[in-house]
């Protein structure tokens, strides 16, 4: 296994990244921002800086074409096509609360958007009017509960949502002036817009849903939720339901191949599980212990020592005493990222990347 | 608009809100006498000198959806049986042998026992050894899902 690459991008913050499909760009969001790094050289370098939305941004996502989607809590989303600079699109979301979670579809013609409120807004171009106009999913016995995160099936038609209110469904997003009829598969056999092609609550029936993730065949899907869970759905059967003990919830999962998938979250590394329609099981963790050796610059001296007194407060908070970590690692977790990961997407067969609160991008090599 | 996060963004939509008893999961109340019964055969395994079986019994299939008088008279019977077992390596061994949904369901209850009016009949300090021996054991896990758990007990 070769070491992990670390982009260190500042203190603030990622919420999502993305890479582009050749992995020459890197997008991260920051604060009402987006910043747009080149990563093929040495170091990263800045491109560009997309700041026309004014509220935080929740989730960016880059599609086969090169262009960039972002949505923010402003209720917008908006649509960045390369060129010279990158030229803003509004996209007509039509919702009255903050946009939490955007997607492209797999072929580059769609754009899925969670809000606030549970509609799913489904977009597509309009060329007479040169812009994105949506269609909205609403269930309707989800009273108004947040979309965390939403996923694409490999078909451009199947849309897997996660919800607040502890259920994960899987919906049609199926728009006739741009899809082909989708022939049967494990989730149905006729899909017209906003149909309900499956619901899913974990063992506990609790725990609100961080992320959802279809398999490459789009035939098995998985989710992870706040009851410290992975869950994986082979359609027709019932949801195998992975409590996990001595771990904290994941927040993201994305699928390596049809046996294998990757999530991570607040233990602030990935973990990697393996399994079939049998069963599932945690197979090994990344990153498990790291000693980070680092040279700092003052400032980040500074920034340490802030981590080394918080880490002090948590154990007394939890423990009643203090075991002495400046010995131990710096007083840093025996993990490259020092902070929650908020986001895992596959990035070739055998290389995941992963962004943090702590303002890292990392690029794993599974074994 | 300087105070928006004030605003009430509710007051303009007409739909339904989202409330906690939507999120709380259909699960039958056990019928009255049947969880008395229940509770006896608790208290008659332990004072049999049979704490785990004891355990094992109150924890398989706890009252999620009982009203909360019979809750709190379910959650007496289990605390009797967990003071009576005061001894570090005792409470080592009967948690080790419940199943991973049984040590679950224990955080539950130890977290409603220190919690609520209990306390004045139970000796917080055993209840806190029971929480040390169980967590050592089990990791954090229970505890994070007993935060976001709707099946309260």
């Amino acid at each position: 296994m070769s070491s992990p690459t670390i982009f260190p991008l500042g203190h603030e913050p990622i919420q999502d990244h993305c890479f582009s499909a050749d992995g020459s760009i890197l997008a991260i969001t920051k604060d009402s921002n987006v910043e747009i790094y080149s990563v093929t050289g040495a170091a990263p370098r800045l491109l560009a800086t997309l700041a026309d939305h004014d509220k935080k941004v929740t989730a960016v996502d880059i599609s086969l074409d090169g262009k960039i989607v972002t949505c923010s809590q402003d209720r917008n989303a908006i649509v960045w096509t390369p060129g010279v600079t990158y030229t803003p699109t509004l996209v007509l979301l039509r919702i009255d609360f903050a946009a939490t979670a955007v997607r492209w579809s797999p072929s580059g013609d769609k754009i899925a958007v969670g809000s606030g409120d549970g509609v799913v807004a489904v977009c597509y171009f309009e060329e007479e009017n040169d812009w994105w106009i949506s269609k909205h999913i609403k269930v309707k016995d989800n009273k108004r509960s947040t979309v965390t995160n939403l996923e694409w099936h490999p078909n451009n038609v199947l849309l897997a949502v996660g919800y607040y209110d502890f259920h994960a469904r899987v919906f049609s997003a199926y728009v006739k002036a741009i899809d082909a009829r989708p022939g049967p598969s494990v989730w149905g056999d006729k899909f017209p817009f906003a149909a309900p092609c499956g619901d899913f609550q974990t063992e506990t029936q609790s725990g609100w849903v961080h992320d959802v993730a279809f398999s490459p065949s789009g035939d098995v899907l998985a989710f992870v939720s706040q009851d410290n869970s992975v869950n994986v759905v082979y359609p027709g059967t019932a949801v195998i339901s992975l409590q996990l003990q001595d771990s904290l919830p994941f927040t993201s999962v994305v699928f390596t191949n049809e046996g294998e998938l990757v999530a991570a979250g607040h233990d602030c590394h990935p973990v990697v599980f393996r399994g079939d329609a049998h069963g599932w099981a945690k197979a090994y963790a990344l990153d498990d212990d790291t000693q980070v050796v680092i040279e700092r610059s003052e400032e980040e001296d500074d920034a340490y020592s802030h981590a080394n007194a918080l880490n002090m407060f948590k154990q007394l908070d939890l423990k009643g005493k203090v075991v002495n970590t400046s010995q131990n690692n710096n007083g840093l977790l025996p993990h490259i990222h020092q902070n929650t990961i908020t986001r895992v997407r596959m990035l070739s067969d055998v290389h995941i990347s992963t962004s943090g609160r702590d303002g890292k991008v990392v690029i794993f090599t599974l074994n | 608009m300087e105070d928006w996060r004030r605003i009430d963004i509710d007051a303009l939509n007409t739909d339904s809100k989202l409330t906690a008893e939507d999120l709380k999961p259909n699960i039958a109340a056990i019928p009255a006498n049947q969880l008395q019964t229940i509770q006896q055969k608790i208290l008659l395994l332990q004072s049999t000198g049979q704490p785990v079986e004891a355990l094992r019994l109150a924890l398989t299939q706890p009252p999620y959806g009982n009203s909360d008088s019979e809750k709190d008279a379910y959650a007496k019977a289990l605390s009797d049986v967990l003071v009576y077992n005061k001894n570090v390596n005792d409470i080592k061994d009967i948690v080790l042998q419940l199943d991973k949904a049984q040590q679950d369901n224990l955080v539950k209850y130890l977290y409603k026992i220190m919690n609520q009016g209990l306390a004045g009949s139970v000796n917080s300090g055993v209840i806190l050894n029971w929480y040390d021996q169980l967590t050592e054991i089990t990791g954090l896990g229970p505890v994070v899902r007993y935060l976001s758990d709707r099946r309260t007990v």
